[in-house]
């Protein structure tokens, strides 16, 4: 119909208190944060703002301004890359290999660079030629490149030195007064703002950001420049890792960790927040200036640097917050699902896909039993619960996030935040029970803030978790000082004791999981609400439902089962380690996807998560058996996750379908098609 | 629920405004609607049916103006607030969701709990109630998303009327349906009639208004016309009264000269559309025009290459193409504006001056790619003039522009890329008076320039007003082809309703 019509299908204009500061504040903010903190910095510390320091700054913000470059490209065509920290671990070790064979300096770079460009070939392929989700293809080539990465270094006895003059005057020399590093990590943001504001190429980049389906209706190739951000964030990870194997000088399988969540936080600091289309180079580097001034003074201060990860996280969280408030940034969809074309799978096709994933689960099983005697055995049964008990259950409320397009990436953090909080607690004289609810409580509270944001500020719940993510980490480390903290002994006494058989609490904690879970999607009324929510929110409201109120619900729930994956581990291992829980997200969502469950919520069964975690708990439990290190595991699983993601992909395309409408953006519902 | 007070009108608006930015959607509506009447709303596309359904339904607020329910002035503001005063609407786009099941469809918002659980037995029996009452068998227990569209339709009207409305407002129910569907929607009004609801029926179809409701309103460019009983009237008087006379009048620039042909299809088949054959001629403009989903839209989208045709052929200048994507149509020479000019033509938050240069940046690129800002910006400011954009600056953001001016810029997009052939759909829906007369004296400049003009318009004044050739689509076929002096407004528009 006329306007009308359009103005009633778009959403309502966003809530906005600060309507009337956004345009002089919102444009120059971040600049204006800079220069405040850099002043509040320098008048509270001498040593601050002295000329050795400032360049101190720059050299350690060169590699992450580099991953914060490469993944504002992707975040501008509305898109995501987790994998830039994997990446960085790949490069510089292919760049250590050629240096250490003896191949020169020049071929070592390029060895880096064309590392990471053939992972993010890799990404662009999965991710545009597959359509499948960015969030989930790049958590799986971030744990299969990590993989990669160890592997190779393996060869290596682990360890590699650089020591190469090329290299050494990278990480030492100094360029027009800046340090080298620093001035060609400046001088390639300056290429990209050039390439960005006054080329074609640039151009359509913003074109396909701001509006995907405009852009193709004007002619624009939009997979393939989508594609091409993600070969060039590639290539970009692949230079920060030449730039920091130069300034570390050693090559070791610590480099590069959570790496990717820094270059996500410097982009989000400086555009206050992931706005397709819209984020510039200059915020970029702003960003990246800001977190490095604060990880500098607070190491000036004297501050341990365990606190840099949580003030990172709340930094992103007040960005994302200020982002919202004064420019109110209007997201329409949440980063990374927009995009995605996915085709509803036939009641065939699904049933034909879950039982394939359930059939190579068994296969798995068959091959391991044949493979290790020890495999097929009661007690490794067993084992092999209590080692996916904590999984599990997280992976429930996983299923219950991505139903309802509440995807949450925290709740690894959250674990170790709530483990500590509970052996803290015990450690300064709380009872058992009492510590236990203080850790429990801890993980509501996390959850709670989470739903909050999400729900009342309708924030992108992925930027949320990701703070999250960073900061309850950070808090978990820094609020123990980086050590492991021994819990009550009587209660993992309590978790350790079977019950019957061989079962000990933790099993029949997952059977409780599973059937809670069931029980809030399939029996109870929030569960409709969960997947109505998923499936188009307006017309959740149009019914009358509160929207903020459900994702609220839903992340209180994922709360829930998060405080029970804390307890499971906290039993297990008898300690609260700060890193506990890492890579536990990731694990839980790849099985929820795996199983079956789209990525653009509003379907799936529990029952199919089952069947992923299943998968992922055998293969896991299979590989430990057979004294597999790291490397190789990492390498298996990252490339089993992608393999089954190719495959459910493939099912979907098979059967030949009506003529397609090349891509299509938006959800068929809401076009309005006579 | 407020007191019933008899006498007053079940609903009643009095001078109700709504507007957009550069647009009066309505304007002094006052209508009442009786308890047990059938009152159809009747008017043209834009004439401020749908902005007046999404007030009602609590969708959009009025700017002006007041609503009474049973006499009672109300404050209606969200969709909740709709249905708790008993206005219930089913909507033109169905607003249920795929993946749940019949049941949880109608139960959404209210789902029966027993101890505190879902109540799977009552929602189900519920939803069968709410089906029997339509005299439909369908399973509560299927997926919604296996349904077909008919099916849906009435499952929207059982959920509607579950939730016991005292006015139902039925959104061009009908569209979906087939003749013998159609009937027992029918059936259901007027046993709803008989128990004394109010419902107001929007629909294009006069045959059915005639047919079944008691009274109309007509609307015309967001103004109510009249408000009249339908005994004795017939189809023509509804036309005469929907159509008016506009203000001011476009006349048709006279026959233009035919060059030659640079777009041709033959035997096109896509979904809907069957076997369609067309030529398009340099200097014409051609119009497409139909009733609500008979398959011009696609025809249109077709020829711009954002379908894929499952079968025929498409021939620029003789030489068949392929389209597989806009991208190859763009490269023909073929540009498409879509009807959805927010989700498919603007660029929103990119300048004013980005979206008029998209498309045709490489005819002013140095050294392949790199961007002569100062050329970019002679010619787009030449565009702008020659298409009267009125804009602060080329920097302005798109989305802040009113709809025409947004339209003009876009028909600017498409000139500066110098494209032979302009497939334009509804190119003046949602765009006010002044701004659509100048936007059909671009099109006629474009044609005298030599290009070929091809409109989608179901506005009958607009097709008789610019096209040289009309082409009346019907189920997805051709059904016929005039020209504007053949055809006075009243013949055309029965014509396209299939009834001449």
């Amino acid at each position: 119909m006329s306007t009308s019509g359009s103005a009633a299908r778009s959403p309502p204009e966003r809530w906005s208190p600060l309507a009337g500061l956004r345009a002089p504040v919102s444009r120059n903010a971040m600049v204006v944060a800079a220069v405040v903190l850099f002043g509040a910095f320098a008048v509270t510390s001498n040593a601050f703002a002295t000329l050795g320091n400032v360049e101190n700054i720059l050299k350690q913000a060169a590699a992450v301004l580099l991953l914060g470059l490469g993944v504002m490209l992707v975040v501008l065509v509305g898109g995501i890359d987790l994998s830039v920290g994997s990446v960085v671990l790949a490069s510089a070790t292919a760049a250590g290999i050629a240096l250490t064979e003896h191949l020169g300096a020049a071929i070592a770079i390029a060895a880096a660079i064309g590392v990471g460009a053939l992972v993010g070939f890799v990404n662009a392929l999965l991710v545009e030629g597959l359509s499948i989700s960015p969030v989930i293809v790049t958590l799986g080539s971030m744990i299969a490149v990590r993989g990669l990465g160890l592997v190779a270094l393996g060869q290596y006895r682990s360890w590699i030195d650089i020591d190469d003059p090329l290299f050494n005057a990278l990480a030492q020399n100094a360029v027009l007064g800046l340090p080298a590093a620093a001035a060609l990590a400046l001088a390639i943001a300056g290429l990209c703002a050039l390439i960005l504001r006054r080329t074609i190429l640039g151009r359509r980049l913003y074109a396909v950001g701001d509006h995907a389906a405009s852009a193709r209706l004007c002619g624009v190739p939009v997979r393939l420049l989508r594609g091409l951000a993600y070969v060039a964030c590639g290539a970009l990870a692949g230079l920060a890792g030449v730039i920091t194997a130069a300034r570390t000088g050693v090559i070791s399988p610590s480099i590069g960790v959570g790496l990717e969540f820094y270059a996500i936080a410097v982009v989000a600091l400086g555009a206050g927040g992931l706005p397709a289309g819209r984020v510039q180079v200059g915020q970029t580097v702003v960003g990246a200036l800001i977190l490095m001034m604060v990880f500098n003074y607070m190491t000036i201060r004297g501050i341990a640097g365990t606190w840099q990860t949580t003030a990172t996280g709340f930094l992103l969280l007040g960005a994302i917050v200020v982002g919202r408030l004064v420019q109110g940034v209007p997201d329409d969809s949440a980063v990374g699902i927009g995009l995605v074309e996915e085709v509803g799978l036939g009641r065939l096709r699904a049933s034909l896909s879950r039982n394939a994933i359930a059939a190579a689960t068994i296969l798995l099983a068959l091959v391991f039993a044949l493979i290790n005697p020890r495999f097929a055995t009661l007690p490794n049964a067993v084992a092999l619960l209590e080692q996916n008990a904590a999984f599990a259950i997280v992976a429930v409320g996983a299923m219950i996030g991505i139903v309802s397009r509440s995807i949450d990436i925290s709740s690894g953090s959250v674990v170790a935040l709530g483990a500590v909080g509970a052996a803290l607690a015990a450690k300064f004289g709380a009872l058992g029970p009492l510590a236990l609810c203080a850790g429990i409580a801890l993980c509501l509270i996390a959850y709670a803030l989470n739903g909050i944001l999400v729900g009342a500020l309708d924030l992108d719940p992925l930027i949320v978790t990701l703070a999250a993510w960073i900061w309850a980490r950070g808090l978990a480390v820094s609020l123990t000082g980086a050590q492991t903290i021994a819990f009550d002994p009587s209660f993992v006494a309590f978790m350790n004791t079977p019950l019957a058989i061989g079962v000990t609490p933790a099993v029949v904690l997952i059977g409780l999981a599973f059937g809670l879970g069931w029980i809030i999607l399939a029996r109870l009324p929030i569960g409709i609400r969960l997947y109505a929510i998923g499936n188009d929110p307006r017309m959740l409201r149009q019914a009358g439902v509160s929207t903020s109120r459900v994702r609220m619900i839903a992340f209180l729930l994922m709360g829930a089962f998060t405080a029970a994956g804390m307890v499971v581990m906290l039993g297990r291992l008898g300690a609260a380690a700060p890193t506990a829980g890492f890579g536990l997200e990731l694990d839980a969502i790849v099985a929820v996807i795996i199983g079956g469950t789209s990525f653009r919520g509003g379907e799936g069964r529990l029952r199919d998560t089952a069947v992923g975690v299943a998968f992922l708990a055998v293969l896991s439990n299979g590989l430990s058996g057979l004294q597999m290190g790291d490397a190789e595991f990492f390498l298996i699983k990252g490339g089993a996750i992608l393999a089954a993601l190719t495959l459910r992909s493939l099912s979907r395309s098979f059967p030949a379908r009506r003529p397609r409408r090349g891509l299509s953006i938006h959800d068929s519902k809401t076009k309005a098609r006579p | 629920m407020l007191a019933k007070d008899e006498g007053c009108a079940a609903l009643e608006t009095r001078g109700l405004g709504k507007r957009f930015p550069g647009v009066v959607a309505l304007a002094d509506v006052s209508l009442a609607i009786k308890r047990g009447e059938i009152h159809a709303l009747v008017g043209q596309n834009g004439a401020g049916k749908s902005t007046l359904v999404n007030i009602l339904s609590g969708m959009l607020t009025a700017d002006e103006g007041e609503i009474r329910v049973e006499g009672h002035s109300v404050d209606i503001g969200n969709p909740r607030r709709a249905i708790e005063l008993g206005i219930v609407t089913v909507y033109q786009e169905l607003s249920l969701l795929p993946n749940l099941s019949v049941a949880q469809n109608i139960a959404l918002g209210r789902e029966p709990r027993r101890r505190g659980l879902l109540d799977a037995g009552a929602m189900r029996a519920a939803a069968r109630g709410a089906l029997d009452r339509i005299g439909v068998a369908i399973e509560p227990d299927r997926k919604v998303g296996a349904l077909s569209l008919a099916e849906r339709q009435l499952v929207e009207v059982a959920k509607a009327l579950s939730h016991a409305p005292s006015v139902l407002v039925l959104d061009e129910p009908t569209a979906p349906l087939a003749a013998r569907e159609a009937d027992r929607l029918f059936g259901v009004m007027h046993a709803l009639r008989s128990q004394d609801i109010a419902v107001l029926f929007v629909s294009h179809k006069f045959r059915e208004i005639l047919d079944h409701c008691d009274r109309a309103t007509i609307l015309r460019n967001g103004r109510k016309v009249t408000t009249t009983a339908l005994t004795g009237l017939s189809e023509a008087d509804l036309t005469e009264a929907m159509i008016g006379t506009k203000t001011p009048r476009h006349v048709h620039s006279g026959l233009r000269a035919r060059g030659d042909v640079v777009l041709e299809a033959a035997g096109l088949s896509y979904g809907k559309v069957r076997d369609v054959s067309l030529t398009f001629a340099a200097g014409e403009i051609v119009a497409l025009t139909g009733l609500l989903g008979a398959g011009q839209n696609d025809i249109a989208r077709l020829l711009g290459g954002d379908l894929v045709p499952e079968d025929g052929e498409i021939r620029v200048r003789g030489r068949p193409a392929r389209f597989r994507s806009p991208r190859g149509a763009v490269a023909a020479g073929i540009c498409l504006l879509t009807d959805d000019r927010k989700q498919e033509g603007i660029l929103p938050n990119l300048p004013l001056g980005d979206n008029i240069a998209l498309p045709s940046l490489d005819r002013r690129a140095v050294l392949a790619s790199w961007i002569d800002q100062a050329a970019e910006r002679r010619a787009v400011g030449t565009q702008i003039a020659r298409f009267g954009v009125v804009a602060r600056s080329l920097s302005q953001p798109m989305r802040t522009l009113s709809g025409g001016n947004q339209q003009k810029a876009l028909l600017s997009r498409w000139h500066l890329d110098d494209c032979a052939v302009f497939v334009l759909i509804e190119p003046t829906r949602g765009v006010d008076v002044g701004a659509r007369a100048e936007i059909y004296r671009r099109m006629e400049e474009l044609a005298a320039d030599g290009r070929a003009i091809v409109i989608v318009s179901s506005d009958i004044q607009e097709v008789l007003a610019v096209a040289d050739r009309i082409l009346v689509v019907r189920d997805g076929r051709i059904a016929a082809e005039t020209s504007p002096r053949a055809r006075g407004e009243d013949e055309l528009h029965l014509m396209v309703q299939g009834a001449a």
